[in-house]
């Protein structure tokens, strides 16, 4: 009697518990969530696309779970484990190697091989290279794209100097014309006290932009290479580019967003073609963009983000279908021809008139933004990407605060470090 | 149901809470400092977690060092701050609300906001610390930037913290000190000074025993600013032990080695508070009614 009692009470706290999970919907509809995070704007216009794709199906409706940036790959991460990830969710590529290492996602090649209506063709294959796991399918690119040099044409101006575009069309902009460049938009005011600095570079591992420009590599034989050859030499480059030319603010200067591009401070700055849409929106100067320079050997450095199906996803026919939706020719067209978010992975979207067209405002030289992606690599990131990254930008950290003026010596160091902790076994 | 059976109902949602939220989880990261466990594999590895961090991990000894040293610190300091603002608070002057108010408020600051503005006055260049030393010719200080001065200036910031809490109950420590005894030290004619070190202070020394603990206990599991300020750097100086937890945990998903970090955290504290408690008997003096 008491045990059918206490049965009868955990019945019905499981049921208050579990009230509303899984349930299916009333209108008889297959459901799928979708899980993503980005800016106000974007997510817009995934919410967009979201509800267009579910009236499109008629029987199909998604489900859009937005989550802060901050919050995001704590709460993608419990899920998965716990095996309530979302059908479909975005997964910023740093993090996909250790989690597709581990099953959470579902293979996408027999889905892929029996649409005749996707053709991996269509994208760039740099971009479906960064979504393969041992030469499976796993996800599809989106948000992709690369840094590029965004540049402040009033303060070009003020120091009598020609758009690096120009150069670059020319084949005249180099590491050294850009040096040049940064050291002529470097001011002080009347008391010695900086008013603009040329140039900024943000930490490691935008700096890997720079290394590649300069040949270099990160990774050789899985073991970190950061303090060998062009690598190192485009690391010295930065280094003086902040305490020998005094071009960039140092870290202090920097801190608090005193000497920021977004406020009109900084000549030029290497940033991801993703905040296009931010910068139209609060740049109150004149700006555009131009590639990398490149020594010989150099390449651009490109990544996106990865769209996934979860491996317990219930309606993986369906979910492909959303996931073709949202990497579709008329999504790519209004997120990045429209919004200029990132940059298109498909190649019909990025050489269409529509998307090279220069509009009102700013960015007006988008062949800057093909040429990077055309001349992409991929970064080496595995699952420890994160690991050994946080041990060498640790290592460098004095190097780049001005407390060391040692930069072989340094990098070396950082870069012992960094393999010691690739040395350990995985988890340890 | 028997009388004495309803006391367990009464209790039973804080034993529950208890035991679901708080020793659940302490015996479940008992149990997961001997695997390793990212969340999706486990495998039992022993002791292998302690032994890496005990005598391979540089960083766990790193993040001990700097976490002792800045409590080492910053616990005397603050302690010490606390009880000299409650003694000037505790006068009877003009305004003594007010003034009592002024200094609690800068503890209803958030954290997070508190160390965006500490970030501001340690700034190198333009920071309003440097500027003042500037005046007496000091050259600026790469508080944040340079290693050697970021312990210092931790400590600094969490003398931010002395009109807080602690503060308070300081002053109602020095408000339960018995007139009689102060008059009957003024008519003895001891000094100020005496009298506070005599008569105040030893009424005191059960307060200033509990603000001891909870000081260490707090200076030890400093995260908040040092996770908004630096994030552990540079070069791993401001990589206090909780941080390295945090991030062992939730950013590198070492959820085994973290397990293993926070008892051995546990066992620390256990011994400096025991330590603590054991040496009290010395110093700290309970009045007790004779009968």
């Amino acid at each position: 009697m008491r045990a059918g009692r206490l049965a009868g009470w955990i019945g019905l706290a499981a049921a208050v518990f579990t009230a509303g999970c899984d349930a299916p919907p009333a209108d008889g509809k297959i459901e799928i969530r979708y899980m993503a995070w980005g800016t106000p704007q974007q997510l817009a216009l995934e919410k967009q696309f979201c509800e267009e794709f579910s009236r499109k199906q008629g029987r199909v409706r998604v489900k859009f779970i937005q989550v802060p940036s901050s919050a995001y790959l704590n709460k993608m991460i419990l899920m998965l484990a716990s095996r309530t990830a979302p059908d479909v969710m975005r997964v910023d590529h740093y993090n996909f190697p250790s989690l597709v290492a581990k099953d959470y996602f579902y293979r996408l090649d027999d889905l892929v091989a029996a649409d005749k209506s996707y053709r991996k063709t269509d994208y760039f294959p740099v971009t479906i290279e960064e979504g393969l796991y041992q030469g499976d399918l796993y996800g599809l690119n989106v948000l992709f794209g690369a840094p590029v040099i965004y540049y402040n044409k009033d303060l070009l101006r003020a120091a009598g100097l020609e758009e690096p575009y120009a150069l670059w069309k020319r084949g005249e902009w180099t590491w050294d014309t850009y040096l040049r460049y940064a050291k002529a938009m470097t001011t002080k005011d009347a008391k010695g006290k900086p008013r603009t600095f040329g140039a900024t570079v943000t930490a490691f591992p935008f700096q890997c932009a720079v290394i590649y420009a300069f040949g270099g590599e990160i990774m050789k034989d899985g073991r970190v290479c950061l303090a060998e050859g062009k690598a190192a030499e485009a690391m010295r480059f930065l280094y003086e580019l902040r305490f020998v030319h005094k071009a960039e603010p140092n870290a202090s200067q920097a801190a608090n967003s005193l000497f920021s591009f977004d406020g009109g401070k900084i000549g030029m700055n290497i940033d991801w073609m993703g905040v296009t849409p931010r910068l139209r929106e609060v740049a109150k100067f004149d700006w555009d963009v131009c590639p990398l320079p490149m020594k010989p050997g150099g390449t651009a450095m490109v990544k996106g983000n990865q769209l996934v199906m979860s491996a317990e996803s219930k309606h993986p026919k369906e979910a492909w279908e959303f996931m073709k939706f949202m990497t579709g020719r008329e999504t790519e067209e209004k997120l990045y021809v429209q919004m200029r978010r990132c940059f298109p992975t498909r190649k019909d979207v990025a050489y269409s008139p529509e998307y090279l067209r220069s509009g009102d405002q700013p960015p007006h030289h988008l062949d800057a933004f093909v040429y990077e992606v055309e001349h992409g690599r991929t970064l080496p990131i595995t699952s420890r990407w994160s690991e050994w990254n946080t041990e060498f930008s640790s290592g460098i950290e004095p190097l780049f605060n001005g407390t060391t003026a040692d930069v072989d010596g340094t990098l070396r160091e950082a870069e012992r470090r960094a393999n010691a902790t690739l040395a350990v076994q995985e988890g340890l | 149901m028997k009388h004495h059976h309803w006391g367990y109902v009464f209790i039973a949602p804080w034993l529950i809470g208890f035991l679901v939220f708080t020793a659940g989880p302490m015996l479940t990261s008992l149990f997961l400092s001997f695997q390793v466990y990212d969340l999706h594999r486990m495998d039992y590895v022993g002791v292998e977690n302690y032994r890496r961090l005990l005598t391979v991990d540089p960083i766990f000894w790193k993040s001990l060092r700097v976490t002792m040293l800045y409590a080492v610190f910053s616990v005397p300091l603050g302690v010490a701050g606390s009880l000299a603002l409650a003694v000037l608070l505790n006068q009877k002057v003009a305004g003594q609300y007010l003034f009592r108010t002024m200094f609690y408020m800068p503890s209803l600051v958030p954290a997070v906001a508190s160390a965006l503005v500490w970030q501001w006055l340690f700034n190198t260049d333009n920071g309003a610390l440097n500027q003042f030393l500037g005046w007496f010719g000091f050259p600026a200080v790469a508080w944040l930037q340079n290693e050697h001065w970021t312990l210092p200036a931790f400590v600094l910031m969490s003398l931010w913290g002395i009109g807080g809490a602690r503060m308070v109950i300081f002053l109602a420590g020095l408000q339960g000190v018995p007139d009689s005894l102060m008059e009957a030290a003024t008519l003895d004619g001891a000094s100020p000074w005496r009298r506070f070190r005599n008569v105040t202070l030893p009424l005191l020394s059960p307060v200033l025993f509990f603000n001891l603990v909870m000081g260490c206990i707090g200076a030890i599991q400093i995260f908040t600013s040092a996770y908004v300020m630096t994030g552990g750097g540079p070069n791993n100086a401001s990589r206090f032990y909780a941080l390295y937890l945090f991030q062992t945990a939730f950013e590198q998903f070492k959820i085994g080695k973290a397990s293993a970090m926070a008892w051995i955290l546990f066992v620390i504290l256990l011994a400096i508070t025991a330590i603590q408690f054991y040496g009290s008997r010395r110093w700290v003096y309970y009045e007790r009614s004779s009968s």
